[in-house]
């Protein structure tokens, strides 16, 4: 979906590193079974940030097994077998490629409609199957907000990553009470508006030129981005990382070392690897135009 | 509202030494410190919790190290030193702090009449409001003691914990030897402040 919610593994320990791969593969085999073989094409690394955070949470015991797949036919792989929480986060990702692929049908190029269109029946079941009336109730309700805003062509990014970030708080709060609710909600909201921010910043040249909307280029009239424009996005979105740290430190980690490694590596070094570019403009500039000859 | 293991709320094996305990106490205590979450923040009073958690630990293990050896420091305040000056009713407040009994302290405290008040009650004063977590009162409080009295060290080194505290997103992870660069370190600040004003013309 995103696909950059993830660890920056060269600073992972090699235990870690396992276990991350074994719920990477320990969702892929419960999408298959809970929302449906073909589910299991939209498998993203933001979901196992997700599974993550839940386990802490949910409190459900994590068991690894050695399972075969297409993937890996040549050997067991240590897989984690399904339990409530990666359930949960299967039905929960098979609903959001539901209406990503709705999206996609409506307003985008050619090539990744024919796509949309051939996922689309796949995702119409496992949707069905995730069963999330409610959760899918606050889905809409943000997905209208943002396409409102798109109409209007609003100037203000927080409006929109604001509709985003509650999109993902519903889901990262599901089925919680008190505490644990409260915290998980804020990961999402802060979460949803990071990668809201941070995908409208890096597509801010290209919408630019192809005059798509941009809630940035709105905000700027236009105009090319400035180092100064640079600098202001990066500060607002490792603002928006502070306050995703202040929820994540709040998460009852108890033993957990494992889980606290991974969640602590995806938000002090895998999601700033997605800003980088803002602090090296020049270079990316300049790599920008030997890629364009 | 103990009821853990006060080593495992700090992170810190039984066997660590008391040096260990502290500097985990430290990040901790930076990590959950109530200025780290402004009134604003809707996780305001969880974060609250979890510094009272951290507190009573390192009160806990401190007293249960303590019951052997003479006790090392008393969380941001060192109680040694100065206790012998001044009034001895203060004196007497200054045990009951050293013996965890904040509530007694601090209405002892309260007793005293506002016009007897000197630099060693506000100093006392903070004390026990930082023990409550409440930061905010507690840094004024500190801030009195050191205006009417700024050659007392120890206030001083009270002051100096609290200004180490003031840091930003990240620096645990990274003093934890993680780091690469990047990231909000101190000399960012002043590039934040900068970015800060032009955000500001981002909203018009």
């Amino acid at each position: 979906m995103f696909g950059y919610v993830r660890p920056y593994i060269p600073e992972l320990l090699v235990r870690e590193e396992r276990y991350y791969r074994a719920l990477y593969c320990g969702l892929c085999k419960t999408m298959k079974k809970t929302t449906g073989r073909l589910s299991s094409l939209s498998l993203s690394y933001d979901f196992v940030f997700f599974v993550l955070v839940r386990l802490v949470t949910d409190g459900e015991e994590v068991r690894i097994g050695r399972h075969r797949c297409i993937v890996h036919p040549h050997k067991r792989v240590p897989t984690v077998e399904p339990n409530e929480t990666l359930r949960l986060a299967a039905r929960i990702s098979a609903l959001f490629t539901y209406h990503k692929l709705r999206d996609d049908l409506r307003d985008r190029g050619a090539s990744r409609r024919l796509r949309a269109a051939l996922l689309y029946p796949i995702f119409r079941r496992a949707r069905r199957r995730a069963r999330l009336a409610e959760l899918e109730g606050e889905f809409r309700r943000s997905l209208d907000t943002l396409s409102s805003l798109e109409r209007e062509g609003s100037s203000s990014v927080d409006c929109s990553a604001d509709a985003f970030g509650a999109m993902l708080a519903a889901a990262f709060s599901e089925g919680l009470s008190g505490a644990n609710q409260r915290i998980c909600h804020e990961i999402g909201r802060h979460l949803g508006r990071f990668i809201y921010a941070a995908d409208a910043a890096d597509d801010y040249e290209d919408d630019r030129r192809h005059k798509n909307y941009n809630p940035y280029v709105a905000a700027n009239g236009g105009r090319e981005l400035t180092d100064a424009d640079r600098a202001a996005m990066r500060t607002a979105l490792l603002l928006e990382l502070g306050e995703l740290e202040k929820a994540v430190d709040l998460l009852p980690f108890g033993e957990m070392g494992t889980v606290r490694a991974l969640i602590s590596n995806i938000l002090y070094l895998g999601l700033p690897e997605r800003i980088k570019w803002l602090s090296l403009s020049k270079e990316k500039e300049a790599d920008d135009k030997s890629g364009s000859i | 509202m103990i009821s853990q293991d006060p080593y495992k709320v700090l992170g810190v094996s039984p066997t660590a030494s008391d040096e260990e305990v502290k500097r985990a106490y430290y990040a901790l205590a930076k990590k959950y410190h109530p200025d780290n979450y402004s009134k604003d923040n809707p996780l305001a009073d969880l974060a609250t919790e979890k510094m009272q958690e951290v507190n009573a630990a390192y009160d806990e293990i401190q007293k249960m190290r303590s019951m052997g050896a003479a006790g090392g420091g008393q969380g941001y305040y060192s109680g040694t030193g100065y206790a012998g000056q001044g009034d001895p009713m203060y004196q007497q407040i200054r045990r009951m702090i050293q013996a965890n009994r904040f509530g007694a302290a601090d209405s002892a405290l309260e007793n005293i009449a506002v016009a007897n008040r000197a630099a060693e009650w506000h100093y006392l004063k903070s004390i026990t409001l930082m023990h409550r977590g409440w930061v905010n009162d507690a840094m004024r409080e500190l801030e009195i003691a050191c205006s009417m009295n700024p050659s007392n060290p120890e206030y001083q080194k009270a002051k100096q914990m609290f200004n180490r505290t003031a840091n930003g997103y990240g620096s645990t992870y990274y003093n934890a030897g993680y780091g690469r660069g990047g990231g909000c370190s101190d000399s960012d600040l002043c590039t934040t402040l900068c970015c800060m004003n032009l955000l500001c013309n981002f909203c018009q």
